[in-house]
């Protein structure tokens, strides 16, 4: 009997041992292999980590607007480019309304970033007020310190770039400081006025002034200084001294920081030739001398990283350039842009490709008879899937040839080739304009040397008096398909809004109807790929396209569709900003 | 367990104490048991001690039966009011009963199997002995019946047959009568006849009236069932050829609705059980097989090239089990029997047990089968002298030069018949060898497949290595240990399908004058000099693609789960811990190719390796009594699950050559790798109480603890209670005897919620997500999140009702149910300056399924021939009853959900015939941006003309040059007045003409049936047996995206449908002016397809309705036609049966669909893309024969 019990005893042990063997407090806390906590954040924050930040903001979070869009809005839009690829053609054809997707990523690529820069400058301001561990970390180490600082102007930089491109192109946004707290609270989404947010913008430009490193470090040539920071502050100057509520000194103060950019370029400088910017060695980290501020783009074979590169060559060119299945020749130079250029501009074959021109910086597997050197020699049209460029033309920047060709990593839809976006040359541009103003002309000799350096270089004449129309040619041969000619037009638009309209109603958007021929080297048939004879324009008619209408909405983006449905406070009048709110 | 009351055999007179009672109704659970009290070699020396100075004989049997393994077989009345006196140390049974029966009138035997039989002696003495002996077979398969009991008539003689199907037994005289019965078997009464062998087939219980089903921790007894439980018996599985079981359950199961969403091999299904739940969620069921969760949605598939990845396909999960090792599947459906699951049945469970040895069992089993796969169906499009002329057609309409070889269509010969290329005769064969038996003490069952599966595209197969070695021993009495090991490895390769650049399609577009090899036995894509078609891969050559982009994936899959019951008194306590470990390598390779018309210039690969390893510790505790009426099943258990996944990916590219293509060996500049790790983990708190009053009235309710970690602190358990009764109107005394057709009725229903935990892992923390950039550092991200979300809940009503007619000759059964899903996770639309374009996911949204369910199963005849039928018919209705505030509607392939209808349907545009004339196209409705008549740029007669449907005007006006007309004095057109001038000068300029654009798409279909169903009829006679088996899907519509690209008339040198042929034509009148549309008329006007033209045509290139057809499709998806060879023929090679059988697979389907096939299935599971054919791996037809050997 004791047996028994105790033979009982063992077995209802073992149950009440089983039903006590529940799990740990911490068993069902989430998985910590992959992501930090906030707090957490901040405190494991070292002087190695904390330049990686802004990382992304170099190149890969402004992908989406890269990809097609930046064309979509600042060639195509402006007059620079023709295409019938329907992924861009209502910002060609005059048909864009609020539906079409690329608005989606102008609005959201620069919200984007500036949710991230937001997320961190107030960490920022959290950790060193509250996180005693991180402030102790930072007082104790001048480097981390320095970090700190360099970080925060960064942000900064990418704050207020990101909301001159949104007033630039939707004119009032809303202005989102806070993103956790606005996100809670919608009523704060308002649009806030134009006038309001370039104050904004002035704030953070000046602060990054003060954070920034002083000069440009050449082995790591793309981070930005306070010389990029002014010369972007003295273009947002420039474009407010146009707005409704500019004033004179707003072009005193675009004067005047330019000059400085000028005067003391820290180690920036005008390339001896302007082709030079374009060729397919400036990848990664290694931007030219000219270059203030520009995106970075790298890749990897690997499946999950797609855009972190460059993709605008597979756009661009031709597939009998990039000799693969992608190269769709999807944007082409403008018959509009093609007949503005003055005889000789050496801009012309840097940005447009043309029958003859040869560029020994693209490798290419084909050689061509009496060539000695190796290169990619453009014939008309050049082909393409579905033939030759419908304009005869194909555009030249961006472009980084075939693999072996250059210095970058170069695949289908992959290169690594920079994207300029501040170039020296636009400083000097930016004082003449600024000069001027809004008068009708200027001689200003110091304006006058501006203009003219650039236009020396590209093999032009000097001129003796700048007109607002003068600087807008400028511009367009001096930055076509850098994605700056549709802000330059919105600019010109605020003081000569009649000028614009026609110009902008006369352009030339046709294309040709093409006759072709296959392309003989010394009487063979040339192929690619292999058994696809190629096949070169023998005759060609212009068939002009106009833009039907032009109203003063085409200078001013509709708000995209899907933003308005989710924040329909976008219809209200917009509001001024509270800065008090916000220090 | 007491003295059986009610009548077992027949109308026999005598009662059998536990062991028949318990063989009738037991559980696989309690089968265990009942072999437990089969006493062994060992126990016939047990020995008793008793003390007793006036006990009844049946006390003491029962004394006798408690402390041993022995049974008594008497009748009651013969030993009842007899008492004995014992006084009995350390004696045999043998001794024991001498002295206990000395004095009576009563003798004994102790039988084999201990058991032991109690007569009258005189009973015995007199008559005339015979010795009888047989075998018994199932006589749907031949197969022996083990553990039938086989009784004298009329006296308490019997005998249980043994592994082989055979007894041996003694009868009082020649014409005796025996009866034999077996759990799921109809009794069968013979009478001896003088005979001394008699071998006898058991025709299965069609009604399976006492048949046990696993419910999940647990059996019951299939007539208890209170909940929506289905089984579907291996019979069943067996007769589908299919490489995954999941495939077989089509049609089987009503409201279990099964896609096979591809023909590749080792594809997965997308099973719906009882509609779809969630939106943004996984709606594919929970497997548990042998206990151990496996979620029913996997991993995708990589392919490199073209610049992207797909991944529309998922692997099956199942796909490392191999079917023939199912013993039976169940399929729990309501909330109330999958509540028990909490947190992963939301949508419905499927468990599934494998095979175990029996006692007394020593068999081998061989299976062998092999067949051809074939394609079904060819998709009608042109030939080479068709594709000339049409060529020749469309050079004309582009401008182009017509080409010169085709200047004589019909003088062509020959061609190349793509789809002849891509799709050849696959071959399927399966090997299954097992190994299963038992002692008292242990049983086992080891198996071992091989299997494979190729085509029909050709470099497509799936190969299957799988083992399993199932075994369970008895320990102690109160204790028993059990494993189950599985391991399964798959290795398999995909060819591309769903894409305009895939194999398939290109076999659809391909020109018929393009030879597969040139001369010299290279690939050709385009003949040398001929354009390149444009878009995509359209220059590639199908056969060579499916060998240049090569796709694999290898997968290992190990699963082990052990346990060990305690048992004490009514208690038993089972511990189980499973151990899972999935191994998958991914293998992606793009070769470097050129050859005419197409050049690859890079070598590409992409690889990964994932290994997953998983564990569940259980604990269940459960409880049986019954105490007079009443009967209680009691559990309570503990359950933690979790475990680590790791996976290491690389790629790399430009390789020395195409076969050195190792990672190591890549251009150093592609090289690039990636991986990450993480862990999952889920704890449950589970209890559920079974009732029974009478065998009359039954309760169920149980109710579920969850915890998980995908949700914040506060909101991380969720407690899901389930509540289910059921009556038995027939067992009520006044129905028993007043009601003689219906034998039986029983009503139940039930109501529970079960919650769904299947969100991204980490939603609602606010974090900080890291990542490496090219430089060296890390950037960062912050992530959006709501910090409330939690479990979407599915509560469901149940409602069900099953009849018996005529003895179980007619079994019906219905079942009404309401689903409803609240909390459903959906995005929310933060506007993208807040929150950047990021969705957040919220539980906001509510979806709703309600359905019927019918399951027919009749015996037409019976006996020698015997045909019996099984239907099963369902309907569902899903409807998105919210999309929450905020909630956006959601769009997924083709599909745009939004509230008030189900979730799938088809949105784009509505087409509205042909544009016939001038008139017809200057009053109507057209696209927005096209302003002009013309055949070139603009609107023409033959193109397509669309629905308005928001009668949105003024935005676009005509502005037609070259013609001139008149107007209204409101300026609007008057009809009929175009006068054509040629004089692009002269507009009419007709304004306020009314658009369509984006805002004029509506739903234009819906891919959700309105019913399926599943026949399946089954034929005997004789040693042969038939099966037909049919399924079908009523009004559904797919969408024929194939058939877009193949209508493309602007693609130049494709090939197109042969119905291009019978397009609508413009014809210039006889001295007509070409330009002038007045001066045309339209050939075919009201032709499916619309006129050719240089550019894409409008229905071309936007989802509309010209491409939605009716899905509906009725198949025979199998015959299978059996022989059993005679036992005479079978005993003579030593082997306990011989079944040799033949199967057709996907015979024929009648259908309406024009693709290739019509079962499309979804797109990556996903329920938002589902019946869009993109160029879809058809279900081909298999032809299969097959034997199976027992020893």
């Amino acid at each position: 009997m004791i047996m028994k019990i105790r033979y009982i005893n063992i077995k209802l042990s073992l149950i009440v041992l089983f039903f006590i063997t529940g799990c740990g407090k911490d068993f069902l806390e989430p998985s910590k292999e992959l992501s930090l906590s906030v707090p957490e954040y901040y405190e494991t924050l070292d002087e190695a980590t904390i330049s990686g930040i802004t990382g992304n903001m170099y190149g890969r979070d402004w992908f989406n607007y890269l990809d097609k869009a930046s064309c979509a809005l600042q060639e195509l839009y402006c007059g620079n480019g023709n295409t019938d690829d329907g992924a861009y053609i209502p910002f060609f054809n005059g048909t864009l309304n609020s539906a079409f997707n690329q608005l989606d990523f102008l609005w959201t690529t620069n919200f984007g970033i500036i949710k991230n820069c937001n997320l961190s400058i107030n960490g920022f301001a959290l950790a060193l007020k509250e996180g005693e561990k991180f402030r102790a970390k930072v007082d104790a180490s001048p480097g981390l310190q320095a970090a700190v600082n360099t970080t925060i102007g960064e942000l900064r930089f990418f704050r207020a770039i990101c909301y001159f491109n949104l007033v630039k192109w939707f004119g009032p946004v809303p202005l989102v400081y806070d993103n956790l707290y606005q996100m809670a609270n919608p009523s704060s989404l308002n649009p806030i006025t134009e006038e309001d947010i370039y104050g904004f913008i002035i704030r953070d430009l000046n602060d990054a002034i003060e954070k920034l490193p002083a000069s440009r470090n050449a082995s790591k040539a793309n981070a930005l200084t306070k010389i990029s920071a002014r010369a972007l502050l003295a273009k947002v100057y420039l474009t407010q001294g146009g707005m409704p509520f500019g004033t004179a000194s707003d072009y005193v103060q675009a004067a005047s920081l330019s000059n400085e950019v000028i005067t003391n370029p820290g180690g920036y400088a005008l390339m001896p030739t302007y082709h030079e910017n374009f060729l397919p060695k400036y990848s990664l980290n290694n931007f030219p001398e000219e270059c203030l501020w520009g995106w970075k783009w790298s890749w990897t074979a690997l499946f999950t990283s797609y855009g972190t590169q460059n993709t605008l060559q597979s756009y661009f060119g031709s597939s009998h350039f990039t000799q693969s299945w992608d190269g769709w020749t999807a944007v082409k130079p403008s018959v509009d842009l093609r007949e503005s250029y003055e005889t000789g501009d050496l801009r012309r074959y840097s940005t447009i490709m043309e029958g003859g021109d040869k560029y020994p910086e693209f490798w290419t597997q084909y050689t061509f008879p009496g060539e000695t050197t190796p290169g990619y020699v453009y014939f008309d049209g050049s082909v393409s899937w579905g033939g030759p460029s419908a304009t005869g033309m194909h555009i030249r920047k961006h472009l980084a040839g075939r693999d072996n060709s250059g210095d970058g990593h170069i695949g289908e839809m992959h290169t690594e080739v920079y994207t300029p976006i501040i170039r020296l040359s636009d400083v000097y541009l930016t004082y003449a304009e600024a000069i001027l103003g809004k008068n009708a002309s200027t001689s200003d000799g110091t304006a006058l040397a501006r203009f003219n350096a650039v236009r020396q270089r590209a093999g032009l004449q000097s001129v003796s008096s700048i007109t607002y129309n003068d600087i807008w040619n400028e511009r367009r041969h001096e930055f076509a398909f850098e994605f700056q000619n549709t802000d330059d037009l919105f600019r010109y638009y605020q003081l000569y809004p009649q000028e614009v309209k026609a110009m902008i109603m006369n352009q030339k958007r046709g294309a040709y109807a093409i006759e072709t021929a296959p392309f003989n080297i010394n009487g063979v048939a040339q192929e690619f790929p292999a058994g696809q004879a190629l096949k070169v324009i023998t005759n060609k008619t212009y068939n002009d396209f106009k833009l039907p209408s032009v109203t003063d909405d085409y200078f001013k983006l509709p708000y995209p569709m899907s933003e308005v449905n989710g924040n329909p406070l976008l219809k209200n009048t917009p509001a001024r900003f509270n800065f008090e709110l916000y220090q | 367990m007491k003295k059986l009351t009610t009548t077992m055999l027949g109308k026999g007179n005598y009662y059998l104490k536990k062991t028949l009672l318990i063989m009738k109704i037991t559980t696989f659970f309690l089968m265990l048991n009942f072999i437990q009290l089969n006493a062994t070699v060992f126990s016939q020396s047990q020995k008793f001690s008793f003390s007793f100075e006036n006990i009844q004989v049946k006390e003491l049997l029962d004394q006798i039966e408690t402390k041993s393994t022995y049974k008594f077989l008497y009748r009651p009345d013969q030993v009842d009011n007899y008492t004995v006196k014992i006084e009995a140390k350390d004696k045999t049974l043998e001794e024991l009963l001498t002295v206990a029966f000395s004095k009576s009138e009563m003798t004994f035997r102790i039988l084999e199997d201990n058991l032991v039989v109690i007569t009258p002696i005189d009973f015995v003495s007199f008559k005339q002995e015979v010795k009888v002996e047989g075998t018994i077979t199932d006589a749907t398969n031949g197969e022996p019946v083990i553990g039938a009991s086989v009784i004298v008539e009329g006296t308490s003689i019997g005998a249980i047959t043994d592994a082989a199907g055979k007894f041996s037994i003694t009868v009082p005289g020649l014409n005796s009568v025996i009866i034999i019965s077996s759990i799921g078997y109809n009794n069968e009464k013979i009478s001896i006849d003088g005979r001394s062998v008699i071998d006898v087939k058991l025709v299965p219980d069609i009604t399976k009236l006492d048949e046990v089903v696993v419910v999940g921790y647990g059996t019951m007894r299939k007539s208890d069932l209170t909940g929506a439980v289905v089984s579907v018996s291996s019979d069943a599985l067996k007769n589908t050829v299919s490489s995954t079981f999941d495939q077989a359950l089509q049609g089987r199961a009503a409201g279990v609705q099964v896609m096979v969403n591809s023909g590749q091999p080792g594809a997965a299904t997308t099973i719906r059980i009882r509609g779809t739940n969630s939106l943004l969620g996984n709606n594919e069921p929970l497997y548990v097989i042998d206990g151990i969760q496996i979620g029913g949605s996997n991993e995708g598939v990589f392919f490199v090239g073209n610049g992207g990845n797909r991944n529309a396909y998922r692997t099956s999960p199942l796909s490392a089990l191999n079917p023939s090792d199912i013993e039976s599947i169940e399929i729990l459906k309501d909330a109330s029997a999958s509540a028990i699951y909490g947190n992963k049945g939301a949508n419905g469970v499927i468990i599934v047990t494998t095979k175990k040895g029996r006692k007394n069992e020593a068999r081998i089993s061989y299976d062998y089968s092999t067949g051809i796969k074939t394609l079904t169906n060819k998709i009608d499009v042109m030939g080479l002298q068709d594709f000339a002329s049409f060529n020749n057609e469309q050079a004309l309409v582009q401008g182009k030069t017509p080409r010169p070889e085709f200047a004589n269509p019909n003088t062509l010969k020959g061609g190349t018949d793509w789809q002849n290329t891509l799709f050849k005769t696959g071959k399927v064969q399966n090997h299954n060898l097992s190994l299963s038996g038992g002692t008292d003490k242990m049983t086992y069952f080891i198996s071992g497949g091989y299997n494979y599966d190729y085509g029909p595209v050709i470099n497509s197969w799936m190969e299957r290595y799988s083992f399993r070695a199932n075994t369970e021993v008895k320990m102690k009495k109160w204790l028993n240990f059990g494993n189950n090991f599985s391991f399964g490895h798959t290795n398999t390769k995909y060819v591309m399908a769903d894409a305009g650049d895939s194999p398939l399609m290109l076999s659809l577009t391909k020109a018929p004058d393009v030879k597969v090899f040139d001369d010299n036995g290279n690939y050709i894509g385009v003949n040398p000099g001929q354009e390149v078609p444009g878009g995509g891969l359209a220059q590639a050559n199908p056969v060579a693609l499916t060998k240049d982009r090569d796709s694999r994936k290898k997968k290992f899959n190990v699963y082990n789960n052990a346990y060990v019951d305690l048992l004490y008194k009514d208690f038993t306590l089972k511990t189980e811990v499973n151990i899972t470990g999935d191994f998958t390598n991914d293998y992606a390779f793009y070769a470097r190719s050129e050859y005419p018309g197409f050049i690859n210039n890079q070598s590409q690969l992409n690889e990964q390796l994932a290994s997953s390893l998983g564990y569940e510790l259980k604990n269940i505790l459960s409880y049986n009594k019954t105490l007079g009426d009443h009967s209680v099943n009691a559990m309570a258990a503990h359950e933690a699950r979790g475990g680590k996944y790791q996976n290491v990916f690389g790629a790399g590219g430009a390789f020395y050559n195409n076969n050195l293509n190792s990672l190591g060996l890549s251009n150093s500049k592609y090289i690039n790798t990636g991986g990450n790790r993480g862990r999952w983990r889920a704890e449950s708190y589970l209890t559920r109480i079974f009732y029974n009053f009478k065998d009359l009235a039954m309760l169920t309710t149980s109710l579920r603890a969850d915890g998980s970690p995908n949700f914040p602190k506060n909101n991380r358990w969720g407690y899901f209670p389930s509540f289910s009764a059921a009556v038995k109107v027939s067992n009520l005394a006044f129905f028993k005897n007043n009601v003689t057709f219906i034998n039986k009725l029983k009503i139940n229903g039930g109501y529970g919620e079960v919650g769904s935990d299947n969100v991204l892992g980490g939603l609602y923390i606010p974090y900080v997500g890291v990542q490496p950039t090219t430089d060296g550092g890390f950037s960062t991200s912050f992530l959006n999140y709501d910090n409330n979300l939690r479990w979407e809940t599915t509560t469901s009503s149940n409602l069900g009702l099953e009849m018996g007619f005529f003895q179980n000759r007619l079994n019906f059964q219905l079942e009404l149910y309401k689903k409803k899903t609240t909390d459903a996770l959906n995005q929310v639309l933060l506007p993208s300056s807040v929150g950047s374009g990021i969705y957040v996911v919220s539980n906001i949204a509510s979806i709703q399924n309600k359905g019927i369910e019918l399951t027919l199963n009749t015996i037409n005849t019976n006996g020698e021939f015997s045909w019996k039928t099984d239907v099963t018919f369902t309907v569902n209705r899903n409807e998105i009853l919210s999309l929450g505030e905020g909630g956006l509607p959601l769009y997924g392939g083709i599909s745009k959900n939004m509230e008030g209808g189900p979730i799938g349907r088809f949105w784009g545009y509505q087409t509205d015939g042909l544009y016939k004339d001038f008139d017809d196209i200057a009053t109507s409705a057209r696209w927005n941006g096209v302003n002009t008549i013309d055949s070139g740029v603009g609107l023409w007669m033959g193109d397509y003309k669309f629905k308005d449907i928001d009668k949105e005007t003024g935005i676009a006006k005509w502005e037609i040059p070259g013609y001139t007309g008149s107007y209204d004095a409101n300026g609007v057109y008057i009809p009929g007045t175009a006068i054509y001038t040629g004089n692009a000068s002269d507009k009419i300029d007709i304004k306020d003409a009314s658009i369509i654009n984006a805002d004029d798409q509506t739903y234009i279909g819906d891919p959700n049936p309105d019913f399926t169903f599943g026949i399946n009829n089954n034929f005997e006679y004789k040693n042969f047996d038939l099966t037909v088996y049919i399924v079908g899907v009523y009004g559904n519509d797919l969408y024929n995206s194939t058939k877009a690209r193949l209508l493309s008339g602007d693609l130049y040198n494709q090939n197109m449908l042969s119905i291009m042929k019978d397009r609508a034509i413009p014809e210039l009148k006889n001295g007509g002016n070409a330009g002038n549309i007045f001066d045309y008329s339209l050939k075919n006007p009201n032709a499916e397809v619309p006129r050719l033209r240089a550019g894409t045509n409008f229905s071309q290139a936007s989802v509309n309705s010209r491409f939605v057809e009716d899905g509906s499709y009725l198949r025979i998806q199998n015959i299978v036609l059996g022989y059993n060879l005679p036992n005479s023929l079978v005993n003579k090679f030593k082997l306990s049966n011989l079944r040799v059988y033949v199967n057709a697979q996907n015979l024929f389907t009648f259908t309406k669909y024009s693709g290739w096939d019509p079962e499309v299935g979804s797109t990556a599971q996903s329920s938002l893309s589902t019946g869009i054919d993109g160029g879809h791996y058809p279900v081909a037809r298999v032809m299969m024969m097959g034997i199976q050997v027992g020893f």
